[in-house]
């Protein structure tokens, strides 16, 4: 990739790394610090793109001459040159989510950087802040879903009965999910029991409260579907990333499955209750 | 326009605005961006509808939307010097087609759980599943293109 299409977006004045000159200790802390953000922007969700862009930009700020970066679907390689001298490094990334906060506050970084406002030292503690930095309360997070499928009760046509249904049936099967993550339960086992969850919760509630159970379902289980995924492969292909997009598709594509089974299941399951989707 | 048409968009804006509020936080969108992610999202969903009550068919009306949804969220993004993704991902859940996507998965089920299938399950299955890709294929495509175009910024 160009230094033009990775740099092209960073402000002007910024730091001409030839004036930098890093010693071999200095550009160890640099590789270490680029390969950070870089891990937390895969994990965060970003796309191929944005990490080989942000991590360029940071480590042009930081006085890296050269820099080569390969995104992988499970960690990250940098080679930085300085001069005569190049450094390696891979960071393994074992958990991959979405969390669009944490990517935005690397990005938001790299123009200070690059600009010398930041130095390194202050770097590694931001960086250290952004990662662990705390997500919305899981009560807002829970109720917001909740609400969520409340709405897409009403897009998909319900009324105030399914609305009703979906408001709680959501809230109770993001709940779980949230139970389940925080207990490093396989995604796809997450997902499946989500899953499941949602048919038999929302057939029981739509049968009480006598509303359509396909709205209910299909409202409930979009919380499931894994649209981030989706978009970010097809950007990479559109891109050239095919390693990662392919990646993406496939756990995109496992995920569909898991959500079907899960709900396939829950629908025989009604269906022994006499109870027909 | 119609007391009718005005009341379906204005429910259209005010029940995709809460879909992606509520997906913004399960995104962890910051909240000084909530504001750009809702606008996406009305924007991307009443354009849809509005291209629909128009008599374009789901799946271009749901290119409509996306793409206006890209074309935005790259702005935003331009504007704010922030990754696009910030203000795309929430918003284009709304366009997701969870019912087609159900209805698939129930005539699948009933088409493997039937002995000697009609045919009529066989075309259904395969119209409901042709429909659903359609549509999720025109929200990737719809979000993405527009970045090809006016990415300048960290998108």
């Amino acid at each position: 990739m160009s230094e033009r299409s990775l740099l092209g977006w960073i402000p002007q004045g910024t730091v001409d790394p030839r004036e930098v000159g890093l010693t071999r200790e200095e550009l160890r802390d640099a590789v270490d610090l680029v390969l950070w953000s870089g891990a937390i922007l895969l994990q965060s969700g970003a796309d191929t793109a944005l990490i080989e862009r942000t991590v360029a930009a940071l480590a042009k700020g930081l006085g890296v001459d050269a820099i080569d970066v390969l995104v992988s679907p499970n960690g990250l390689v940098i080679t930085t040159t300085e001069g005569d001298d190049f450094r390696t490094k891979l960071r393994r990334v074992p958990e991959l989510g979405v969390d669009l906060g944490k990517m935005a506050a690397v990005v938001e970084l790299a123009p200070r950087v690059m600009r010398g406002e930041t130095s390194r030292a202050a770097l590694r503690g931001e960086l250290a802040a952004i990662d662990r930095a705390a997500h919305y309360p899981r009560w807002a997070v829970a109720g917001g879903i909740g609400a969520a499928c409340a709405g897409f009760s009403q897009l998909f046509h319900g009324g105030p009965r399914e609305l009703g249904c979906t408001l709680v049936g959501g809230a109770v099967v993001m709940a779980l999910r949230q139970a389940l993550h925080k207990r490093h339960v396989n995604p796809y086992l997450m997902v499946l029991t989500a899953a499941l969850t949602t048919g038999v919760l929302l057939t029981a509630l739509a049968g009480l409260a006598r509303a359509s159970v396909t709205i209910c379902i299909s409202a409930t289980a979009v919380q499931l579907i894994p649209g981030v995924l989706f978009v970010h492969a097809a950007r990479d292909i559109i891109k050239g990333h095919l390693v990662t997009a392919v990646a993406r598709a496939t756990k995109a594509t496992a995920i569909v499955l898991a959500v079907a089974v899960g709900l396939a299941v829950s629908a025989a399951v009604a269906r022994l209750f006499g109870v027909s989707p | 326009m119609s007391a009718v048409i005005a009341r379906l968009y204005a429910e259209d804006a005010l029940w995709s605005g809460v879909v992606t509020v509520g997906f913004s936080l399960l995104f962890t969108v910051p909240r000084r961006y909530l504001g750009g992610c809702v606008i996406a999202g009305v924007v991307a969903h009443v354009a849809r509808t509005a291209a629909m009550q128009r008599g374009v068919p789901l799946e271009l009306a749901t290119l409509v939307g996306a793409t206006a949804l890209g074309v935005l969220s790259a702005l935003l993004a331009r504007r704010h010097a922030v990754p696009m993704s910030l203000f795309s991902m929430s918003a284009m859940i709304s366009l997701v087609p969870g019912t087609f996507a159900y209805r698939t998965m129930l005539a699948l089920i009933a088409l493997v759980s039937t002995p000697n299938p009609p045919v009529s399950l066989t075309t259904d299955v395969l119209v409901l599943a042709t429909r659903t890709g359609l549509v999720v294929g025109a929200i990737a495509v719809g979000v993405v293109s527009p970045s090809l175009f006016l990415d300048r910024g960290p998108a």
